[in-house]
């Protein structure tokens, strides 16, 4: 006799009474399904950050100063002390592992067309290792990004995006080598030459809508210059720049934590006798790691009520067989009557406990991921009447998670297998005598 | 006179005892010395009580003698595990119950198909010959009725096609016809000479009706575990 016979049989023995399967299954439909849930809504949030953060596109660690938490006096600018130079220091100390970049916001500016139609663009200056893998994420289609000699040298070049380029030429094609003059609002004019064009997202570009007055585009645009061609046209030197903050990247030669561990070696003596600021480092991955943690937890949690409930599915699983075996004593007495081994009975048996329990857990997943998906789409009408600012960088993703799916089926057959083995055995080792007799 | 050198059944010495060595020990069978012939058609009747059940049970290989030797096709039984005597049930032996014990729920077809499932056949050959058993007793139009929408008669004969399944030995049939009317009875007693005549089938029928009985080629007496009678109907001497 063959497995598949034997399931074929199972099936149909089970079809025999189905109320009862059905109440049978129940505990296990139950465990499963919740575990499915709550991996899946889990998985989702987690999913769904990921890919929030992926298209921020920020990976590199920020440093700043903040303002002490023992510190309760006066805050005046003066003490408020990060410069270029300084970061540039933290670089030369550990050359061949850290990069940075800073940026520094120079102005809106209002940029005429081709058509004499007029836009925004926001004039970013930019420094160092803005645009170095692998933290900056992204695409560079055509030329290149502003560099360090462009910086060095103050160069008039600049990086613009393929949504400039579609709004001031009507295409990307002819724009690289092209000079623009960015009327800059509250400072200097400046004229930039186009030498690289980048891809927005789709993220970005819904980002990039803005409501203006009828006769202009209600579009802006990022462009990116060098940072000291920015301290120029504003009449500053690198030393006398302060800045908010900067970006602190790493290279393959080192990682996260590592670099931290430079950040703070490195401004711990600047800031030491400084009563009123300290240097931050903020980490965007740590928050979602932060998540996950807490995501993991529940999930834990969750699953140890489902392994319960597995048990208590199992126990009643045991507890039918054995009524089931009972009551099919005689039908036991004629099988075995009728050549069947003692391992054909019982594999029939364990075949039947571990359908029983393998059907209720697909159940149970099918539930728990429509459940899931169902929450998911309550969250994502949440996200959008009630916080409309936000649910643009939300991209909503439903993602069950298919280990926790592949864990669950694997262990409601072993529930099977473990409460049906013992019925199973008892029905096997039946003499044939009494079971034919039994009324 | 239809004897042959080898018997299919061979019974020396067989003694069966319930609760050996206990207080309330219990001897059913005495001394029981038998041999069945291939191509018989043998009743062993007795009243109730007499061991003709046990006998049975032991023939079918479904209980084991507490002594004696019991030879089926010339091999010894004695020394047989459960496995092999499930083999053995499944090729050699075709059971008929008084009470039909059809497995509920599942078809005619899928019934008689039971012995040959277990006997490893696959699926086309074991529907082909279920379906030539069915047709042989006369159940063609019914295979798919389940033993619910069968009358006794109907299933009686359904059983009856389930023991030719594996083409066996013998059929060894336990008052078949107990739990039916006359008339029917006499529906099954006919299949069972057809079987005989047609098919040359053994056949072992355990009745307690000296009528049935009579209708048998041999007619072995069982009486309080002995075996008191076992005479040849005249027509098979001539």
């Amino acid at each position: 006799m063959n497995l598949l016979e034997s399931i074929k049989m199972a099936f149909s023995s089970l079809a025999i009474n189905k109320l009862r399967s059905f109440l049978t299954m129940l505990g296990i439909i139950i465990g499963i399904s919740a575990v499915i849930t709550i991996t899946t809504i889990g998985n989702s949030i987690s999913k769904t950050l990921n890919n929030t953060f992926d298209q921020l596109g920020d990976v590199k660690l920020t440093i700043y100063p903040d303002v002490r938490d023992d510190y309760d006096g006066r805050i005046t600018e003066e003490d408020d002390t990060l410069t270029l130079e300084m970061v540039q220091g933290l670089i030369a100390e550990h050359p061949g592992e850290l990069t940075y970049s800073c940026n520094e916001l120079y102005g809106g500016a209002d940029v005429v067309n081709l058509k004499g139609e007029t836009f925004k663009a926001v004039m970013l200056g930019v420094s160092g290792d803005y645009f170095e893998p692998p933290q900056y994420k992204k695409q560079i289609v055509a030329g290149r990004a502003p560099n360090n000699a462009d910086n060095e040298g103050a160069k008039h070049t600049c990086l613009v995006s393929d949504f400039f380029c579609e709004q001031y030429f009507g295409s990307v094609d002819n724009a690289l080598g092209k000079t623009i003059k960015f009327e800059v609002i509250n400072n200097a004019n400046i004229n930039l030459t186009i030498v690289g064009i980048m891809e927005y997202t789709e993220l970005e570009k819904t980002q990039m809508k803005i409501n203006t007055s009828k006769n202009k585009l209600d579009v802006k645009t990022y462009v990116f210059f060098p940072y000291n061609t920015m301290l120029e046209a504003k009449g500053l030197s690198p030393r006398e720049t302060k800045l908010q903050n900067a970006q602190i990247g790493w290279t393959s030669n080192c990682d996260a934590e590592t670099a931290k561990q430079y950040i703070k070696d490195y401004f711990e003596p600047i800031y030491r006798n400084n009563e009123v600021f300290e240097m931050e480092i903020y980490d965007s991955q740590e928050e979602m790691g932060m998540i996950t943690t807490v995501l993991n937890v529940i999930t834990v949690a969750i699953s140890i009520i489902a392994a319960i409930s597995l048990i208590v599915g199992g126990v009643g699983v045991m507890n039918i067989m054995l009524v089931s075996i009972l009551e099919r004593t005689r039908e036991i007495g004629v099988r075995k009557a009728l050549g069947a081994l003692n391992g054909d009975i019982r594999s029939q048996f364990v075949i039947e406990a571990v359908i029983i329990c393998l059907t209720g857990g697909t159940i149970g997943v099918l539930i728990g991921v429509l459940n899931g998906v169902l929450l998911s789409k309550v969250a994502s009408i949440l996200l959008n009447t009630m916080a409309a600012e936000y649910a643009e960088y939300i991209t909503l993703s439903v993602q069950p998670s298919i280990p926790a799916i592949i864990i669950s089926l694997g262990f409601s057959m072993l529930t099977g297998l473990i409460f049906g083995y013992y019925p199973a055995k008892r029905a096997g080792n039946m003499n044939p005598i009494d079971a034919l007799r039994y009324e | 006179m239809k004897r042959r050198s080898d018997p299919v059944i061979h019974m020396e010495s067989v003694t069966k005892k319930y609760y050996v060595g206990e207080p309330n020990e219990l001897q059913i069978l005495f001394d029981i010395g038998l041999d069945i012939y291939e191509g018989e058609f043998v009743s062993i009747v007795g009243a109730s009580g007499s061991g003709k059940s046990t006998l049975m049970n032991i023939i079918g290989l479904l209980d084991r003698q507490t002594d004696g030797e019991y030879e089926l096709n010339g091999n010894s039984t004695k020394v047989l595990d459960d496995k092999q005597l499930s083999r053995i049930r499944n090729k050699e032996i075709g059971f008929v119950f008084q009470n039909f014990n059809l497995i509920p729920k599942i078809t005619a077809l899928k019934n008689v198909e039971m012995p040959m499932m277990y006997a490893g056949i696959s699926q086309k050959k074991r529907t082909e010959r279920a379906m030539e058993l069915i047709e042989l007793v006369g159940m063609g139009d019914r295979y798919t009725h389940d033993p619910a929408r069968l009358s006794g008669g109907q299933k009686q004969r359904v059983a009856i096609a389930r023991a030719m399944a594996n083409d066996p030995s013998i059929i060894l049939a336990d008052e078949p016809t107990g739990a039916l009317d006359t008339k029917t009875g006499r529906m099954v007693m006919d299949l069972f000479h057809k079987l005989h005549e047609e098919e040359g089938k053994t056949i072992v029928l355990i009745t307690h009706s000296p009528e049935l009985a009579s209708e048998t080629e041999r007619m072995i007496t069982i009486s309080d575990g002995r075996i008191i009678a076992d005479d040849y109907k005249k027509e098979v001497f001539e």
